[in-house]
């Protein structure tokens, strides 16, 4: 019976020890979130990129380089075409052949206050993962059907050395916010990468014109090549 | 379906010989709480939100009866696990911890939280020591699979499945609509067949109460594979006519209607009756009769809780 009440005490132990030990581990490695959060342009799926280069800007291109292919084509009417190709996969992708300004709108407030937290969502042919980062913040996560989640993560952590994830990119609703994690002390050293990163972006930037009322042909961005 | 059987003693009286180990189980489960908050918070969040895990408080319920239930099967002293087999679940349970609780630190929620019925089967599995039933009983933590948020891509293979069949329904019943990816365009109005109508609910929710029935009624294998077949194809072609039937009531009553703004409880309405039928069938072909050979060991032993 000792014995018995030994071990249940032992395994008892052994899951906070685990727990600890991870713990232990994450505080040593000096990691903390770091939330970095800038004011944008309210419509922000087809206005023009902020004025300089920060770590806004790469979120902000990146997601555009995601939705390479917005146009007008009218005062009302607005397509917004996404291309896989553009993240290096192969083919042009169209999920999203939306023709009214509204509708895009409401699917980036419909993003922003959608209730469930942390599941994947499908909302207008985008798959959306929604994340509490605090009570008064959500992350908004978008990836792609075929592909899964991580694709906007994984085209940064390819591209930087001392950030150790991106936790989240939200560039819906006005706010483009990115919560990175990173070495404390190489904090500056990830944001001057992704800074650079962001600038090398930006010089390839796509642009987002305006057709004629009636023109529904597609009038792509300066990097179609790359598309 | 009635959880009742002719060979079930359901009696249960505590005794004072069980104390040890459903202390020990309580106190296992507790620690996995306290220690990995994070990881049981996710859980929690999915649980009290609506959504595709909203049944897994129930589960949890139901997993904790039946862990009470089993517990009541155990008789003869406590002998502790061998020391080199209980060094090896020891060294399991530490790296299982720590690998959830740093997965939960870095938001990579699915393994943080597939880690945790792992966790409590390696507890329970210490806790209830060396006897005959320990595999059986230390497997039970992985019905709680039933009830964790672990199957979002799952959702996604369901979802496609439904507007595939929808549209194809329509179709036969002659609705003037246009099916674009997830969406059912008709006259009146737009539908969107999204996550939520999968149907994982129904599905998850179908899988646990059949595994359940025969936990507690002691089914055979082959009767416990059939009504698990059996359940889940329900709880499908439940889901389908469900979205069906809306997308229809839609098209003849238009968007605004009872039907389509309850959809949500018309769904859980239909399971309840669903659940009704295919359990009067199941008992019609015999599939709720517990084995012969188990039914006497049953009458005295395995549905009385701890005595």
């Amino acid at each position: 019976m000792i014995r018995y009440i030994m071990q249940v005490a032992g395994i008892v132990l052994s899951l906070v020890v685990g727990a600890a030990s991870a713990n232990w581990l994450l505080a040593r490695s000096d990691s903390k979130p770091v939330s970095i959060s800038f004011p944008a342009h309210v419509d922000g799926w087809t206005s023009s990129l902020p004025e300089s280069p920060s770590v806004t800007n790469f979120v902000s291109e990146s997601a555009r380089k995601i939705d390479s292919r917005v146009y007008r084509k009218g005062d009302d009417s607005i397509q917004l075409d996404v291309a896989a190709d553009t993240l290096g996969i192969g083919g042009t992708d169209r999920l999203i052949r939306e023709d009214r300004t509204n509708d895009i709108r409401s699917l980036a407030a419909r993003v922003h206050s959608y209730p469930t937290l942390n599941r994947i969502e499908s909302i207008d042919g985008l798959n959306w993962r929604v994340e509490e980062m605090s009570p008064q913040r959500y992350a908004v996560h978008a990836y792609w059907h075929e592909l899964g989640d991580g694709i906007v993560k994984n085209r940064i952590e390819m591209k930087t050395k001392s950030v150790l994830a991106i936790l989240s990119a939200d560039s819906s609703y006005g706010i483009v916010t990115v919560t990175m994690m990173c070495d404390l002390k190489k904090c500056a050293d990830a944001i001057a990468e992704v800074n650079a990163f962001s600038a090398a972006l930006i010089s390839q930037k796509a642009t987002f014109i305006e057709a004629k009322p009636g023109n529904d042909n597609p009038v792509h961005g300066t990097n179609d090549d790359q598309l | 379906m009635t959880v009742a059987n002719e060979h079930a003693d359901v009696t249960t009286s505590f005794s004072i010989s069980h104390m040890p180990v459903l202390a020990s189980l309580a106190m296992i489960v507790l620690t996995s709480v306290l220690t990995l908050s994070p990881v049981w918070l996710i859980i929690w969040s999915a649980w009290t939100q609506l959504g595709s895990y909203e049944h897994g408080l129930v589960i949890a319920l139901l997993f904790g009866f039946l862990m009470y239930k089993r517990v009541g099967r155990l008789s003869g002293p406590l002998i502790a696990t061998r020391s080199l087999l209980y060094a090896s679940v020891v060294a399991g349970a530490v790296f299982f911890s720590a690998a959830s609780q740093v997965c939960a630190h870095l938001s990579i929620e699915l393994p943080a939280v597939a880690a945790i019925p792992v966790i409590l089967s390696l507890g329970f599995f210490v806790a209830i020591g060396e006897r005959q039933e320990r595999l059986a009983i230390s497997a039970m933590p992985l019905y709680l699979y039933c009830a964790l948020p672990v199957w979002d891509q799952f959702s996604t293979v369901l979802q496609m499945i439904t507007v595939s069949v929808v549209s194809a329904s329509l179709q036969l019943l002659g609705v003037l609509a246009y099916v674009d990816g997830t969406f059912v365009y008709l006259a009146e109005g737009t539908f969107e067949i999204a996550q939520g109508c999968s149907g994982l609910r129904f599905f998850l929710t179908a899988a646990a109460i059949s595994l359940f029935f025969s936990a507690f009624n002691n089914l055979t294998a082959a009767r416990s594979t059939a009504l698990l077949c059996a359940m889940l194809m329900m709880s499908l072609v439940l889901n389908w006519i469900r979205v069906s039937a809306i997308v229809l009531s839609g098209d003849l009553f238009g968007m605004d209607t009872f039907v389509v703004r309850s959809h949500y409880f018309l769904g859980w309405l239909l399971f309840a009756v669903a659940l009704v039928v295919v359990g009067k069938v199941a008992d019609r072909f015999g599939l709720l009769s517990p084995s012969p050979i188990a039914a006497p060991a049953a009458a005295g032993s395995d549905l009385a809780g701890p005595e």
